[in-house]
């Protein structure tokens, strides 16, 4: 080892002048930005077999709320083909039998997709987004501010859910899935907020978040990238625990009859099955409580996964292996691809 | 940004880089009620218990390419006074210059269009102790190393930024360089992961570095490494370094071989300030001298003869910051202390600014110290 | 200036073994493949005597003295064995012992004060607490035990009413690291292991401590072992100094024979690197080369990659730890060429 000849100072040898023989063009910088951002994590979630299922049950589920909607006729009540079990008819829309009054639960099941897939979004954009600002602001800057924010976050977690959720449905009366998702997620901020803050806390004063502090960089640019990272693997697992309980939240509101009753909602479909399908007594018509049980069930079973698989990609343990595994084989096949700078091209790649 | 990537100074200037005159630094320690009730009420009510003087009075110059060691115990001050130099800590009372511009000022705006307070920042750097705690584990090498680049010089594009941090890597030792750049600090070793933080404050090309304690952690064989790279890289960029040790014989090496000076600090002051040979050879305050006598020798005989040594301190109790004994805070320790210690605090003594210089009546052969009565019945020697 | 002698001086008949490791090893097993933090290790420690070990981080040390007392932690496993013999008594394997027995011959007979004083204790229960709780955990007399406790305190410079009641964090960090000796010594162990007595603190403490230990070492009928990376801590305290490298002794013998006249090139590559107020700044050099890798275990002697003598035969066959001279341990092909090779300065009057 040992430090090489030291150059003079204001020498164009200096490492401390050293540049690049070539420019990087716009291309260039985007290509990097992609693999890293998208491709990398992507690779990391398609390895791991909770990733790779989480990710295709998910992708399921957008497809059958975008195309599905436009394949899949929308369901229609039929006196004729009331509690129809799984293929007992051989018609697209009674694939997975239907309901009591007549309509197919294929169809209500694909329907319903899009306003539930909103809906969760939604939600969980909000209630966490909110949470994670409010608690790395508070966290972070101490003082009065802190006392403050999180004053409001504790009176906002106390308030009665129930109430204050009826409150708002009564004077909002939405309609719209994307409002509903918020209001359905108006006080789960303030968990996270608490939650948030704790975990900033130690990191105010961790050494290299003062190293960061310390070259110059503005306060956001620090919660960003230096904070921000040891969040992420919290923020995502209760992102995919808050879109799981806006499924069941809404059924509430619907059947509380603050919002006029639709069947667009799993839900509810499941509930009717319930009331309805006699279930306690035969199983004839399970079907009709086993779909939308399913439906509800294989989607969160899909979120629950892939939160579990971005540990992956944030804990840097297990993201250094993936990394050194990918390079191991990486390196194999550029080992040719040396440029003349002496710069191998695999620097470049992720 | 104010700054380009140039290799002129932002101000040339006679002045010192670092100047700080007769710095205090005083902080309070918050009772727990102080938690939860607004500042300015808790301060109204008086809440908190008495403040702790961490740095008291202190003066001190830092040249170009100047090496200067604090040394001391906890409770010294060294890492108080450090940090208040590079600007992470407000002083309580003086004034800290960089190249002659109060910083203070220049944050308050004052001397826009000459300096702004992004310059000094950028100029004063830190090197942490820790450096597991240095790096955030979340991100790799490259990513950590390209912020002050992409900071600081946003001339630099992709191509140029990997350029600069492959060539530090290499410069420092931590090769393969595209290897160690796609790495997490968790896959480094302690040396390496302390390499990497100095290459992370040097890219700023600071006018001067802070760096705290930075080979305590290390095993000793790695110590060595890492004060040559650090000297090796003044060399090539020509920065300051202020050091901070508990150790003496690392202080020593590290002013020795850069010809700098040790200041060593007992309970917030100066008490002594000279050379590595002047500090080691010819201590001359007691703090110092018992400092050398603690500092155990490597021959085995010579150690076990020392380790039996009665110890010359008058008191084994470490003094409260809260509370600092009057007089020279060091009497109650001292084996020379006599009635006149216990009244006035000692200046620096003995010379210039440059020169060697301790805090203690006995540098002054005309002091009515010589005519005052020891405290602890008789001076003692201390053994050297 | 002590009377004593180093416990070497006494004649070879005198002393008996206290300890006996033979061939101990500790695998992990991860995900890179098997670690090997402790390679075959074999040593005896003498009753009464003082056992120095130094080594830098990761050379094994603190996990050489885990397996004295059957700590090593899942999913280490620890094989081989280890003997202790008891003063009058039968030998006992400690590898074998379980349960009970276990916790008898922890602390009571072998007791360890580890690194890190700052956080052994439990900071919400005072000093007192820890000491009742280590005394009613081994049945053993509490009223007694106490005032042993306070005896043992008083011998170390620390006042036992002031500090028992207190809590950890009210204590300096040299008050703390003697009150975790008072501990362990409160059983009356007949092994203590102090692993980085003095790390993280102060010079001055670092001294105060250094000379309490020694008294503490003069009037207690003892057999101490100290573990550290520092070798001016241990180079006048203890009788004999066993050298870590890689996860083995690579060097063990009397200090002033493993100091001065070190036959491991490593040990005196150690010697060089130790900064000391008495050498020139120009004459401390540091070791090249890189810490060895648990996992990646070096084929021949583990030190060959940075040793400047090193041959072909040092990269294929490796050393094991025979008796060179008298009392005088080393695990090297080469020994005369080390002394020859690698000068050693300890002091201003050295001039070899």
């Amino acid at each position: 080892m040992g430090t090489e000849e030291p150059p003079a100072e204001g020498d164009d040898d200096s490492p401390f002048r050293s540049q690049s023989e070539f420019d990087a063009s716009a291309m260039d910088v985007y290509e990097v930005v992609f693999s890293r951002w998208v491709v990398s994590p992507l690779r990391v979630l398609w390895n791991d077999y909770r990733g790779r299922f989480g990710l295709l049950l998910v992708l399921f589920y957008v497809l059958v709320g975008t195309i599905g909607v436009v394949v899949v006729p929308e369901p229609s009540v039929d006196p004729i083909n009331r509690l129809l079990s799984p293929l007992e008819q051989p018609d697209l829309r009674y694939l997975l039998g239907s309901d009591g009054v007549g309509r197919g639960l294929m169809p209500l099941m694909v329907h319903a997709t899009p306003k539930m897939l909103k809906m969760m979004l939604a939600g969980a954009i909000f209630g966490n987004s909110l949470g994670v600002v409010v608690g790395l602001v508070s966290g972070y800057t101490g003082g009065n501010t802190d006392k403050i924010l999180m004053t409001i976050t504790d009176v906002v977690a106390s308030i009665p859910p129930l109430p204050l959720l009826l409150i708002l449905a009564a004077i909002i009366e939405p309609r719209n899935p994307y409002l509903i998702g918020v209001i359905l997620t108006v006080q789960a901020w303030a968990g996270l907020a608490r939650g948030i803050r704790s975990q900033v806390l130690p990191l105010r004063n961790v050494e290299y978040v003062e190293a960061s502090k310390t070259m110059g960089q503005s306060t956001s640019t620090v919660l960003m990238k230096q904070v921000l990272p040891d969040l992420l693997p919290l923020v995502t697992l209760r992102f995919m625990s808050t879109a799981r309980s806006v499924i069941f939240a809404s059924v509430g509101l619907y059947f509380l009859g603050l919002l006029p009753y639709t069947s667009a909602n799993w839900g509810v479909v499941l509930n009717s099955a319930y009331e309805n399908s006699n279930i306690l007594a035969s199983f004839e018509n399970a079907h009709w409580l086993l779909v939308p049980a399913l439906t509800i069930a294989m989607l969160t079973f899909g979120l629950t996964l892939l939160a579990q698989a971005f540990d992956q990609v944030f804990n840097p343990r297990v993201r250094a292996r993936h990394e050194a595994r990918r390079r191991a084989d990486v390196e194999e096949e550029l080992e040719e691809d040396v440029d003349e700078s002496g710069v191998s091209q695999m620097g470049f790649q992720q | 940004m104010s700054t380009t990537d140039t290799d002129e100074d932002v101000i040339d200037n006679d002045e010192p880089v670092l100047s700080m005159e007769n710095v205090s630094v005083e902080y309070q320690d918050e009772s727990i009620l102080a938690d939860v009730i607004p500042e300015s009420v808790a301060e109204r009510l008086g809440m908190g218990e008495d403040p702790v003087h961490a740095v008291d009075d202190v003066s001190l110059e830092i040249g170009e390419e100047d090496v200067v060691v604090l040394i001391g115990e906890s409770g010294s001050g060294k890492t108080t006074l450090g940090r208040t130099a590079i600007g992470l800590q407000d002083p309580t009372s003086g004034s800290v210059k960089y190249r002659g511009y109060d910083i203070e000022d220049v944050e308050r705006g004052e001397h826009a269009g000459e300096l702004y307070a992004e310059d000094v920042r950028r100029a004063l750097q830190i090197v942490h102790q820790d450096s597991d705690a240095a790096l955030n584990p979340y991100r790799t090498i490259r990513s950590q190393l390209a912020e002050p680049l992409k900071l600081w010089y946003p001339d630099m594009d992709l191509n140029d930024r990997q350029e600069r941090i492959a060539t530090m890597l290499r410069t420092t030792g931590v090769t393969p360089a595209e290897d160690y750049m796609e790495r997490y600090p968790h896959e480094l070793s302690g040396g390496e992961k302390q390499r990497v933080a100095i290459i992370r404050a040097m890219l700023l090309e600071p006018d001067l570095i802070l760096a705290d304690e930075v080979v305590s952690a290390l095993d000793v064989s790695l110590r060595i490494e890492i004060m040559d790279l650090l000297l090796d890289l003044q060399e090539m960029f020509g920065t300051s370094y202020l050091f901070v040790s508990h150790n003496l014989t690392n202080a020593r090496y590290i002013a020795d071989k850069a010809d700098g000076r040790i200041a060593v600090m007992y309970l917030g002051r100066i008490v002594e300030v000279g050379s590595a040979e002047e500090i080691i050879n010819d201590p001359k305050h007691p703090y110092t001298q018992i400092l050398k006598w603690a500092s155990l020798p490597l021959d085995p005989d010579e150690a076990r003869e020392t380790i039996t040594d009665e110890s010359p301190m008058m008191s084994e109790d470490a003094p409260d910051p809260r509370n600092p004994p009057s007089g020279c805070r060091f009497h109650p320790t001292c084996p020379k202390a006599h009635e006149v210690c216990t009244e006035v605090d000692p200046d620096l003594i003995g010379g210039e600014v440059r020169e060697h210089r301790a805090a203690c009546f006995r540098e002054d052969s005309t002091h009515e110290y010589w005519d005052s009565e020891s405290i602890h019945g008789g001076d003692r020697e201390i053994p050297l | 200036m002590s009377e004593s002698e180093f416990a070497t001086d006494r004649p070879q008949e005198e002393r008996d073994t206290i300890l006996e490791v033979r061939d101990a090893t500790v695998t992990y097993e991860m995900s890179r493949g098997q670690a090997r933090v402790l390679n075959g290790v074999d040593l005896d420690v003498y009753r009464g005597e003082t056992l120095g070990i130094v080594g830098e981080s990761g050379s094994g040390k603190s996990m050489f003295a885990s397996t004295l007392m059957d700590a090593v932690e899942e999913p280490g496993l620890l094989q081989g064995s280890i003997t202790y013999y008891p003063e009058g008594a039968d030998p006992v394997e400690i590898t074998e012992l379980e349960g009970g027995d276990t916790r008898r011959l922890r602390w009571e007979e072998i007791a360890l004060v580890s690194q890190g004083a700052m956080s052994a204790f439990n900071p919400t229960k005072p000093i007192r607490t820890h000491f009742e709780e280590t005394l009613s955990a081994h049945n053993a007399d509490k009223d007694a035990g106490m005032d042993r406790a306070r005896s043992i305190m008083r011998d170390l410079n620390l006042d036992p009413e002031n500090i028992l009641d207190q809590y950890q964090h009210e204590l300096s960090g040299g008050q703390r690291q003697r009150a975790l000796v008072a501990l362990g010594l409160v059983l009356e162990p007949e092994v203590l292991i102090l692993d980085e007595p003095t790390a993280a603190l102060d010079l001055l403490m670092q001294r105060s401590i250094l000379r309490l230990l020694y008294n503490i070492k003069e009037e207690y009928d003892i057999t101490l072992i100290v573990i550290s990376h520092d070798l001016p801590v241990v180079s006048g305290f203890v009788d004999r100094l066993g050298v870590m490298y890689a996860f083995e002794f690579v060097e063990l013998g009397e200090t002033r024979d493993v100091m001065h006249e070190g036959a491991h090139p490593y040990t005196r590559a150690l010697m060089r690197s130790t900064p000391n107020l008495a050498m020139g700044v120009d004459e401390i050099t540091t070791i090249e080369g890189s810490t060895p890798d648990p996992i990646n275990i070096v084929s021949g002697c583990s030190y060959s990659p940075r040793c400047p003598i090193a041959d072909d035969r040092c990269t294929i066959e490796d050393p094991d730890l025979i008796e060179f001279e008298d009392d005088h341990d080393v695990a090297c092909f080469y020994p005369d060429e080390a002394r020859d090779e690698l000068p050693v300065k300890l002091s201003q009057e050295d001039s070899k």
